[in-house]
Formats: structure tokens, C-alpha cells, sequence
């Protein structure tokens, strides 16, 4: 399957700020709080299809996945993708974990399901897990609207991820359109993928 | 519940009746055969019913059943691939039609059209709300409307004749022919026409394309021997609707046009055999069929775009019995099986279901303000698991004033035939979706086919099969009569639904889209409180009658995820937790709705005013959290009002009628497709019988 990865060298825009998300600051102070930076990625282009700017029918997409690396927020090409050094692919609606059938690194996931991203400061007590024959780890993050015909993120739908170089990480996937519109989803081109994350300390739940 | 009946009778009698007959001349004559399958006085059933008499039809100026149903107290209409009812909350597709007492046949994406049945010769309708699987089976989750058509019992003709906007044009005769004293024919025809109606001009599409549709229906009784008596019934309905309209396909328009084709009919032939005076055997045959035809093509090249048909037929076999045990008791059992088969262009091959079953109902009056009804019904199907459907009710008359019912029923649908049975590959988008009967089947050919990317679910774990979804409710409710000719009457309801089913990907395609199937998921109740209310003055020339209902529909899952920390997405906030407050419960469902009808008679004149409400009701979830929540995601709440004035001449032989439907002309393109604004019409019946 990682045969097929191919990437293209787009443009990441990666827009980091502080922010101080910790609620509990002043009812446990820690003497050294970890520096808390949520990284937000927009427009992650995941297999996008192409329209014809004659108005003509848009070339399908190839069904090659985009590699992602939370360590320095990077694209990993596909002829680096052996290396193991990637943690996520996007194609489409599919998010799959380099382990397992869909890659040779040892990234796991677990899903933490009605939370907001800044009220999970731990790593969950779940297990973490690959993808599988019976399924992806990460296949619930959205709902198909029938009514519009659109991908919406489960507001709630936190992705924990076991990364390839042992670190945790928490992400929520904000949006599946290019520029993260908030109305008129149907109207903007999609497999653009616009998620946040934050790297969460070791302490366990 | 049980004025509520009393409320729509017509105001015919109470008008007619003096006051001296007062207990109440507005019960006198009202029986109902839907609760029972016997001919029970309406005050009698400790059930929720409602009827809707042939003087209410006729003044409301409504040509077909969804018109009637509108302007009826927690009744509301709704729009998916047809107009149908949604009762005490619960989707269209849970209301049993029956037509004589029999099921009618032929629903669209779980919807039966309501448009398709003419009030031609309808002599009344009877609602009966909350489950009543107990009697009738499968589909009988959110309640039933019987339409029992007329019988004459005198030689004559009778003519109807109504013209209005939108060329509508509504054209029935009836005629009916006495057997000497033994039997009788009635036979009806009707035509139907309407140009259709364009709530959005600014498209090229009608909102509703021209349809015109015949009805015929038919009915000989015939006493046989003293003890033996026959009837024979049957009816034919045929629409064609001009499709004309605009298809995108791949970046590409074109206009498409054709013609659909609907028809149904049925014949049901029914023995009577009264072994003694208390004990009535009653052997029903029934057979209906329902046929859809499109041909559709696109006008600049007269290519083919789609032909589609789908045929599905019902047989029903029955044998009721009847024991009048004694004063007190009446024992009714029946026995008889169901099968339906389908052909389709969207199914592999044809199917066919079948259904055994029997029941039993107990009617006891212990007391004379007692009545005690227990019924149970054991189905067991084909293609799920049998079911076992139990009823019981109790009324309690306190005095000739005050009136409290309560009653308990479960109620289930079977899995639709679609749902079985469906193999639909969407041609534009790519996505496929399968029944779960013919799921490990198809699911291995597109496999061969190389069209399977990765399976999720293995449909062999799907072998078990859908479960029938189901129902428990409760009813509870109570009435006081007035001795000055008014009423009111209350009703809570509560019910609990499970295994809803829903649509779930069981595999990717190699075109990356998904294949779905079916699955039991959903848990939802509704919840609420009808009330009623009728009073007849200036000596019954006017009577007034008032409804309202409030109503609670959500999702329990929902519910549990909110207590779980269900998160929103707030439009002004931006994400944050959920708040039972939040929560807008199901689509769709308005949590207000009330109607007021006026109706003032004097000499030959007659004329009514009614006016409908529905509040709010939220039509899709537009913010992404996949829950109603936001105020944008609802529809506007509104009102109809309709004007109907009449007048009789040559001894009520004639009768001349004129009305105006929704006079503020409210439409709403998006949500209310089914409402075409204001519109008007003239009318006139003549009727001659000696």
C-alpha cells in the first residue's frame, strides 16, 4: 500500500502560538509547567480532486495517501516513507497509522471520544491500537451529512496518537475543506484537511 | 382520547340533536371498528382514537387524505419521497394505512403517499394513536388510520364536481344499486388533475410537475342465507406525473423529461358466518398490487437517463372469530398469514417474505364503568424474529361527567424490504448500498469484480440479521362532558423505541467511496400531551373546537452522550459541552402544535374558519456537531388558515362550495414542499336517491 504514497511538496502552512490551556494552573500549580503549544495545520491536501478550470470534468483523485510527521510538522515523501519515520496518512476520508497493514513503524492510536481538545491534558488510560482488517482506528472521526452531502468532524472526536519517535500526541481534526470554512461546505473543494495538535506529557491518567 | 373523537365527529350532530338527548348527543352515533375489529361505540374504546366523519371531509373542501389529516390535532405532515403523517412524534413510515382494513401497499424510502388516496367516497376515517401491532402487526408502531369508504343503503347517484387553482380539478360519481333487500353495489369513480404548483421560479424544476389520477373502488354485499353473508370489494388507482427537469452529472446539465407511472389496486373478497347468535366466523381474502414505472430521457439527445420499476404485491389470508362469551365478555381471536413479493429494478431478483400469525383480544366490562381490553398478538415471519405483541387497556367511566383511560401496547416494524434486499449502486457518486440479506452475496461478486478496496464488517456477522424495530408506549388520559354541550379532554403519551435502523459503511470501494448496509442502532422516544376541547352555542348553529399538542422526540443516545460530555459546536462560543437544553431533540418534530376550527350553520348556510400552527422544527444539522442545536438549523414555525363556505338547495339534493386554503399564502420552498400557498376553488354535489 505505501507503494502508492507519492508527495507533493505543498505548502504547509504551520501556525504556531502559545496559548495557556491548563484550567487547573491555579489549583495545581507545578512548579514546571510544561510549555503547552498547540500547532495548527491548514490545508493538508489529502488526494484532492482536481477541477478543470473550463468547467469540464475534474480529474479523480490517485488514491495516494499524504504522510504526515507531528515531530516537525513536515510531509514525509514517499520514498522516505520505508524509513518509518511518519506517524499519519490522510487520503480522503481514510486516516491510517504507519503500523500494522499500513506501515512498517510502530505508530498506535486510540480515540477519546466527547472531549473538548483543551480538557485532555494526560495520556489516556485506553489502549492503543493499529489499524486492522476490521478497520482504521481513527474511521469514526466524522459524520456524513446526508442532507448536504458533507464530512463534518465529530466536535468531540479526539485523535491520541502513540508516535514513531515515542511521543504522545492529541489531535482534533477541525475540518475537511479548504480554508476550514464554517457554512456552505459544499461549496468549497475538499480532502483539504485543517487539524490542530499538542504533544501531551508522559504522566499517565 | 376518547373526545377527541367526540370533537371531530362532525358537527352535524350536534347540531340536529336537541337538548334533551344531551348525554351525549355528541357520542350518539359514533362507532369505531379500528380499535376492536368489532363495531364499538367510539365513548366505549379506552383507547386514543379520533374520527374524522364524511361532513368534516366535505367542508374542509379537501380532495385527498393529506389535506384532512393536516388540520388534525397532533397530526403533522412531512415530506420524504411522498407526503405522510407523523403521529405522536414518530416518523411517517411507523403509521399502518389501512384502506377498509386491510394494509395498503407501496411506500417510498419507508414513506406511503398519502396524495395518492382520493376522499372521493370516503365515509369516514378513524385514528387510532399509540401501537396497535396487538391487532394488526407489523407497521403498527406509531398508530393507524383506517379509510373506510361509503356503502349506500339506497338506490342513487351521486355527483361531485370542485375546480380550483393550479387547474386542480376533482371529479367523482358514485352510484349505488339495492340487491331486493338482499345485497347492495356501490361503485365510485373519480379523476384527478392539478397542473402542479412552482415554489421556486427562479429554477427550472416545478416544485410539482402535472399529475392526473384516476380512482375507482367497488364494493357488493350480499346477504347469501340468513346466516352467511359476502362481500366483494375492490379498487384501481392510476397516476402519471410529467417529469421535467434539470440533472447535474458530472459537471454536465441536462433537461430531463418522462413520464411516472403509479398504480395499485386490490380486490378483498370477506365471508360472514354467524353460527349462533354469539358466536360470528369471518374468513377475509385479500390481494393488492403496486406498481411504479419511470422512463425518463434527456431531451437534446433523446438518450435513455433512467428506467426504473418496482412492483410489489400482497397476499393476505385471514379467519376471525367472534364469541360473545356473556354480557360481560367478548372473545375475539384470528389466525392467517401475509406473503409479499417484490420485483425491482433495484433488486437482483424477486423477494418474497411471508408471516404467520394469530391473536387474541378479550373485551370485558366487568363493571358498568368498567371496560377492560387485553390483546395479543404472536407473528412469526420469514426473514426475523417473530414477535410477540400485547396490548391492554382500561377505561373508567366515574360518572356521566368525568371519563379516565389508560392504556399499555407494543408495537413493531418489520425490516423493509429495501433494507433486506436493496442492491443500489449511486451512478454519479459512486457509493453502493446493500440489504443485509443479499449483502455476503453481492459484497463477494464486486469482490471477484475487484471493486473492493477493504471490508470493515463481514457480512456473514451480519447473518443474524436486522431486528424488527420496536415500540412500547404508554397512554394515559382522561374527559369531562359538560352539560352545555362542550368537552375537553386530555392525554399524555410515552414511547419508547428501539432498534431503530440505520445505514452503516461495511466496506471501502477501490473507488474510494463507501459501500453501506443496514444495522439496529437508534434508540429515541417521544413524549407529550394532546388536549381537546369542543363547545357547541347559539343553540349549535356554532361550534368551536380547539387542539394542541406538546411534544418532546429525541435521540436517547444522544441524551446518554450529552450526560457524557457530548461536545457542540456553539456558533458564537465555538466548541464547547453540551446542555440537555441545547439538545432540539429529532428533526423535524415541532414542539407546539395546535389548530382552532369555527363552525357557524344557519338555514342552508354554512361556513367554517380553521386555522393550523406548528412552532419551530429543525430540518438538518448545519454546524457539523451531527445534533439539533443551532437556531439556523430550524425552520420557521406558521401558521395556515383556511376559509369554506356552502349552501344547500333542493332540499340538501344540492349543494354549492367555495373555500380558500392558506389565505396568508405561507410557503416555504425549502421545508414545505407539500404546502403550495394560497389557493381557492368552487365546487358542487348533487345527489339523487329514492
Amino acid at each position: 500500500m505505501m507503494k502508492n504514497v507519492t508527495l507533493s511538496a505543498l505548502l504547509i502552512m504551520a501556525v504556531i502560538f502559545a496559548g495557556s490551556c491548563s484550567k487547573d494552573d491555579d489549583k495545581n500549580p507545578s512548579p514546571e509547567p510544561t510549555p503547552q503549544t498547540v500547532t495548527v495545520i491548514k490545508d493538508l491536501p489529502a488526494d484532492p480532486v482536481v477541477e478543470d478550470p473550463d468547467g469540464g470534468r475534474p480529474s479523480g483523485g490517485t488514491g495516494e495517501f499524504t504522510l504526515f510527521r507531528f515531530s516537525d510538522s513536515s510531509i514525509v515523501e514517499i520514498s522516505d516513507s520505508a524509513a518509518g519515520k511518519w506517524d499519519i496518512g490522510f487520503q480522503g476520508t481514510t486516516v491510517i497509522l504507519n503500523s500494522n497493514i499500513h506501515g512498517s513503524g510502530n505508530v498506535t492510536g486510540q480515540v477519546v471520544k466527547n472531549t473538548l481538545f483543551e480538557d485532555l491534558t494526560t495520556i489516556p488510560g485506553g489502549s492503543f491500537l493499529s489499524d486492522s482488517t476490521s478497520g482504521n482506528v481513527f474511521d469514526g472521526w466524522y459524520e456524513y451529512n446526508m442532507e448536504n452531502h458533507t464530512i463534518n468532524p465529530n466536535p468531540g472526536f479526539l485523535l491520541v496518537i502513540h508516535t514513531h519517535d515515542d511521543k504522545y500526541v492529541k489531535v482534533k481534526i477541525v475540518s475537511y475543506y479548504k480554508g476550514a470554512p464554517e457554512e456552505n461546505l459544499s461549496d468549497a473543494p475538499s480532502r483539504y484537511y485543517t487539524f490542530k495538535y499538542l504533544f501531551l506529557s508522559e504522566e499517565k491518567e | 382520547m376518547i373526545f377527541t373523537l367526540v370533537c371531530c365527529s362532525s358537527l352535524v350532530y350536534a347540531q340536529e340533536s336537541s337538548r334533551d338527548s344531551l348525554q351525549s348527543h355528541m357520542e350518539l352515533s359514533e362507532f369505531v371498528v379500528t380499535a376492536t375489529r368489532s363495531n364499538r361505540k367510539l365513548s366505549d374504546v379506552p383507547i386514543p382514537v379520533m374520527l374524522i366523519g364524511k361532513e368534516q371531509i366535505q367542508s374542509s373542501g379537501a380532495s385527498r387524505l393529506d389535506e384532512i389529516l393536516a388540520e388534525q390535532t397532533g397530526l403533522t405532515l412531512v415530506s420524504d419521497h411522498g407526503v405522510g403523517i407523523q403521529m405522536q412524534g414518530m416518523a411517517a413510515e411507523y403509521c399502518l394505512i389501512l384502506i377498509n382494513g386491510e394494509p395498503a401497499i407501496g411506500r417510498t424510502a419507508g414513506t406511503f403517499d398519502l396524495t395518492r388516496i382520493s376522499l372521493s367516497n370516503v365515509k369516514r376515517i378513524e385514528i387510532i394513536k399509540g401501537p396497535s401491532s396487538s391487532l394488526y402487526g407489523s407497521d403498527a408502531l406509531g398508530g393507524v388510520i383506517n379509510i373506510i369508504t361509503d356503502n349506500s343503503k339506497r338506490n342513487g347517484v351521486h355527483l361531485q364536481t370542485k375546480y380550483g387553482k393550479y387547474h386542480s380539478f376533482d371529479n367523482t360519481l358514485t352510484g349505488s344499486l339495492m340487491l331486493n333487500n338482499s345485497g347492495s353495489v356501490t361503485l365510485s369513480a373519480n379523476r384527478f388533475h392539478s397542473d402542479g404548483y412552482d415554489l421556486s421560479p427562479e429554477t427550472y424544476d416545478k416544485t410539482v410537475d402535472p399529475y392526473t389520477s384516476y380512482t375507482f373502488r367497488g364494493k357488493i354485499n350480499y346477504q347469501v342465507t340468513p346466516k352467511l353473508k359476502a362481500s366483494l370489494s375492490g379498487h384501481y388507482f392510476s397516476e402519471k406525473q410529467d417529469n421535467n427537469y434539470i440533472a447535474e452529472e458530472e459537471m454536465d446539465t441536462s433537461v430531463i423529461k418522462g413520464i411516472g407511472k403509479e398504480k395499485d389496486g386490490s380486490v378483498n373478497a370477506i365471508f360472514s358466518y354467524d353460527f349462533t347468535p354469539d358466536w360470528h366466523l369471518k374468513l377475509r381474502n385479500y390481494w393488492s398490487q403496486y406498481k411504479t414505472k419511470s422512463e425518463l430521457f434527456k431531451t437534446k439527445d433523446h438518450s435513455a437517463y433512467e428506467n426504473s420499476y418496482f412492483t410489489q404485491t400482497l397476499w393476505k389470508e385471514e379467519l376471525q372469530s367472534k364469541n360473545v362469551l356473556n354480557t360481560k365478555q367478548v372473545f375475539s381471536s384470528g389466525i392467517g398469514f401475509t406473503r409479499e413479493s417484490v420485483v425491482a429494478s433495484r433488486y437482483t431478483q424477486k423477494e418474497e417474505l411471508s408471516d404467520y400469525y394469530l391473536y387474541l383480544q378479550h373485551e370485558w366490562h366487568p363493571t358498568s364503568s368498567w371496560n377492560i381490553l387485553t390483546g395479543l398478538r404472536y407473528d412469526y415471519p420469514s426473514s426475523y424474529h417473530s414477535q410477540l405483541s400485547p396490548k391492554i387497556a382500561a377505561q373508567y367511566k366515574v360518572d356521566d361527567h368525568w371519563k379516565f383511560q389508560a392504556s399499555f401496547g407494543t408495537g413493531y416494524k418489520a425490516p423493509a424490504l429495501r433494507q433486506l434486499f436493496l442492491t443500489f449502486s449511486n451512478s454519479v457518486v459512486g457509493y453502493s448500498v446493500l440489504g443485509t440479506k443479499v449483502a455476503g452475496r453481492e459484497l463477494e461478486n464486486m469482490k471477484q469484480a475487484g471493486m473492493i478496496q477493504q471490508v470493515y464488517i463481514d457480512p456473514s456477522k451480519m447473518a443474524d440479521g436486522l431486528k424488527p424495530e420496536s415500540s412500547a408506549a404508554y397512554n394515559f388520559g382522561g374527559s369531562y362532558t359538560g352539560y352545555s354541550d362542550w368537552k375537553v379532554s386530555v392525554n399524555f403519551f410515552r414511547n419508547d423505541i428501539k432498534n431503530l435502523i440505520d445505514t452503516r459503511i461495511i466496506a471501502r470501494k477501490t473507488n474510494g467511496q463507501p459501500l453501506y448496509s443496514y444495522y439496529n442502532v437508534h434508540r429515541v422516544y417521544t413524549e407529550g400531551a394532546e388536549l381537546n376541547g369542543q363547545i357547541s352555542l347559539l343553540q349549535h348553529k356554532l361550534t368551536l373546537r380547539a387542539g394542541y399538542q406538546f411534544l418532546i422526540a429525541r435521540d436517547k443516545n444522544v441524551v446518554a452522550q450529552i450526560k457524557d460530555g457530548l461536545v457542540i459546536n456553539d456558533p458564537e462560543t465555538g466548541p464547547r459541552y453540551a446542555e440537555l437544553s441545547d439538545y432540539g431533540g429529532l428533526f423535524n418534530r415541532s414542539k407546539h402544535s395546535f389548530n382552532v376550527k369555527a363552525y357557524y350553520h344557519y338555514h342552508s348556510w354554512a361556513i367554517n374558519a380553521r386555522m393550523t400552527y406548528r412552532s419551530r422544527f429543525g430540518f438538518a444539522d448545519l454546524n457539523g456537531d451531527n445534533i439539533l442545536d443551532a437556531d439556523k438549523e430550524y425552520a420557521s414555525g406558521y401558521a395556515l388558515v383556511h376559509l369554506n363556505a356552502e349552501k344547500s338547495f333542493l332540499n340538501n339534493k344540492m349543494t354549492i362550495r367555495a373555500g380558500v386554503k392558506n389565505i396568508f399564502n405561507y410557503t416555504d420552498s425549502q421545508h414545505l414542499s407539500y404546502e403550495p400557498g394560497r389557493t381557492w376553488y368552487i365546487g358542487a354535489s348533487f345527489h339523487l336517491y329514492k
